[in-house]
This record gives C-alpha cells, structure tokens and sequence, in this order.
C-alpha cells in the first residue's frame, strides 16, 4: 500500500508558518500570535494532531525553584514540518502561476 | 512561579477527571497544557479579582472546548478507563448506551413495538460487534451476516404490512435464486462492475446488485413490479398500462437502433450479443 501524502489544512500551516518565523513557542503564544486565527480552546487539539504526524515536536518547559503549578509545553517544528510546510509553499505557488496564466 | 500556597490552583479535579475519560498521551499533549496555561494565567493575575475571573473563565471555556473536539480530531486508543467503558474500539458500547437511551424516551409514546425493534437492533448490533472483534481477519466473509438486520427488518414491519411482508420476502427470495442460478449458467453474460465504483459488497441498498441490461436485469425488473403490485393492487392497472407502454416503446427503439446498428458506437453491445 502506498504511503499517504501529507497534508497541511490552514491552521497547521499558519501554526508551522508561527514556529518558523519565531522559533519555539508556548500554546497561547501562538494563539496571540494568530491574531485570532487559533483559539486557545483548539489550538492544543490542532498541535496535538500535529505532534502525531510528526509535524512539530513538544517539550515540558523547565519550571523554576518553588515555582507551582503545571509546566506548560513548548512548541518547535520538526524536520518533517519544515520541509512539508515548504513543500506546501512550493505547489501553492505553482498552482498560483498555474491560475495567472 | 510562585505564590501564596493558601490559595487553590485551578483545573487539578479536571486534570483528575480527564485520566479516567482519556488516554494518557491525549493527557499529557492536550489536557494538561490547557490546564496549565489556565494556572498560570489565574497565577499571572495576582489580586486582581477581575483578571482572576476571567482568567479562570477562558480557561475553562479552553477545557470543554477540548472535550468537545479531542475525540474527533486525534486518533486515540481507549485507555482511560471511562472512555474504554463508553467507547470501546469504535464507539459500539456508545451506540448501545444511546439505543437503551434512547428506548426509555420513545417507549411512552411508540410503547412496546418501538421497544422491540429498538431491541432487535441493539441486539444485533452487539451480536456483528462482538462478530468483528473476535474475526478481524475474516470481515469480508461476515457480508452474508447482513441477512440478520434484513430478517429483523421484516420481523419489525411485519405488524403493520402483515402479508406483503411475506410475499415480499419469498418474491425476493425467488429473484435472488434466480439471479444467482442464472448467472451461474451464463458466467459471460454477467454485467460487469463498475471498476470506478469500487469493490461491491453486501449492502443493504440496490446499488450494489450488478444488474443491466440483461437477464439479472429483467429479473430485477419483474420482481420490483411484482412487488409493487402485491402492495399496492389499486394500481394494477395503471402499473400494467406502463409495462405496456414501455414495452411498445422498447419495441420501438430496439428496432430503430437494429436498423442502424453498423452506425452505432460498440459500445451498445446488447444489440450485438
């Protein structure tokens, strides 16, 4: 059976677009970053759907002495995100030049 | 981050709450990161009671809105202990607790009729379920257990249409063999399958029944008349005077088109068989 062709839907792609451009971030960083594109009700769900295919790549932040509460996750793109989210940029350029003709 | 420890963080019993609804790696990436952005924000916020309040109020607007879709959008096994018990594998257990649900809200209005045939389904539903778990390797030999809703199926209706049931039932029987016997006697003659459609299998519909122009087809054809003149006998005529009509136009056209059949794509073969 072949294997399946990745897909990037809008908000994993402005999510990867996000860690691109700022480097690793938390969840609602992201959120304030989107300028209301992510929600911070969905934006775990989206990164977590992420985190499976492989996209982005997640890590407990280090809390400091006496500090409380849960450690929140910070965010980075993997290898494979990277190079779907330019492969993605690539075929939406085409098919653009594809339109413009 | 630190605070005073006498005041409570938020989100700990639906943190607790959330291990027995899901699995620990839907836990451990989506959960708890909500959890912990609505601390810090409820921490972040100091004294301010207002910030506080609203605060505490996205944060746990984030956390149903998580419970609502995490289900949906990422695959999941069944770990969490409460999630196994309602879910299962794929959701059956689930559709027998809103079938029992769903049985006590209609049973004052449909009584008992309702009542059984919401059981039989129930039943058989858990009877093709436990079916599948146990032969996951053989799911395409279980299609000739779709005769087992077919049979509740008319066993349900039969109260209300009382006869037809069973002249519908042997008249499909009847077709059935027919068809089969036929086929069997004329492999050549099968209509083909659509290979863009797909592998057919069993269904409980007609689009999966290879019939065209052909013998299967006739048959499908006098049995569906058949039918509706059993059930309907008010209008024996008018279904009679369509057969006849369609016919002469058949005629018609069978004739028309043999008379022109050097001119015709070969791809209308039945005038060539």
């Amino acid at each position: 059976m072949a294997e399946r062709i990745p897909t990037l839907p809008p908000k994993e792609r402005l999510i990867l677009e996000l860690l691109q451009s700022e480097g690793s971030l938390f969840g609602l960083q992201l959120v304030a970053l989107s300028q209301g594109a992510l929600k911070r009700g969905t934006v775990y769900v989206t990164l977590g759907r992420m985190e499976a295919k492989g996209y982005v790549a997640s890590e407990q932040e280090s809390m400091p002495a006496g500090a409380i509460g849960l450690p929140r996750r910070i965010y980075s793109p993997t290898p494979l995100g990277t190079r779907v989210l330019r492969a993605w940029d690539l075929v939406v350029r085409e098919l653009a030049m594809e339109v413009q003709r | 981050m630190t605070r005073p420890a006498s005041r409570a963080l938020p989100g700990r019993v639906l943190l607790a709450l959330s291990k027995w609804v899901f699995d620990a790696s839907v836990v451990a990436t989506v959960v708890t990161p909500v959890i912990a952005d609505l601390q810090r924000e409820v921490f972040e916020a100091g004294d301010d009671r207002k910030r506080r309040r609203e605060a505490r109020l996205y944060g746990y607007l984030a956390f149903w809105r998580v419970v609502m879709t995490v289900a949906f959008a990422i695959p999941t096994s069944s770990e969490g202990p409460l999630r196994s018990l309602l879910l299962g594998r794929s959701g059956g257990n689930l559709l027998i607790a809103a079938g029992i649900a769903l049985l006590g809200a209609i049973l004052p209005v449909f009584g008992w009729f309702a009542a059984a045939v919401i059981g039989a389904g129930v039943l058989v539903a858990i009877l093709l379920r436990c079916w599948n778990d146990r032969h996951t390797g053989l799911r395409g030999a279980a299609e000739p257990l779709i005769w087992i809703p077919a049979l509740a199926l008319f066993v349900a209706i039969w109260p209300i249409f009382d006869g037809f049931v069973a002249a519908v039932f042997v008249s499909g029987v009847v077709a059935a063999i027919a068809i089969r016997r036929w086929n069997t006697r004329h492999p050549s003659a099968i209509a083909e399958i659509d290979p863009l459609a797909g592998k057919a299998g069993g269904q409980i519909n007609l689009s999966a029944i290879p019939v065209a122009g052909d013998f299967g087809g006739l048959m499908f054809v006098v049995g569906s008349v058949a039918i509706v003149l059993l059930g309907f006998p008010d209008v024996r005529w008018f279904v009679l005077g369509s057969i006849a009509a369609g016919s002469i136009m058949a005629a018609g056209l069978f004739a028309w088109r043999s008379s022109r059949v050097d001119r015709l794509p070969p791809a209308i073969s039945i005038l060539s068989r």
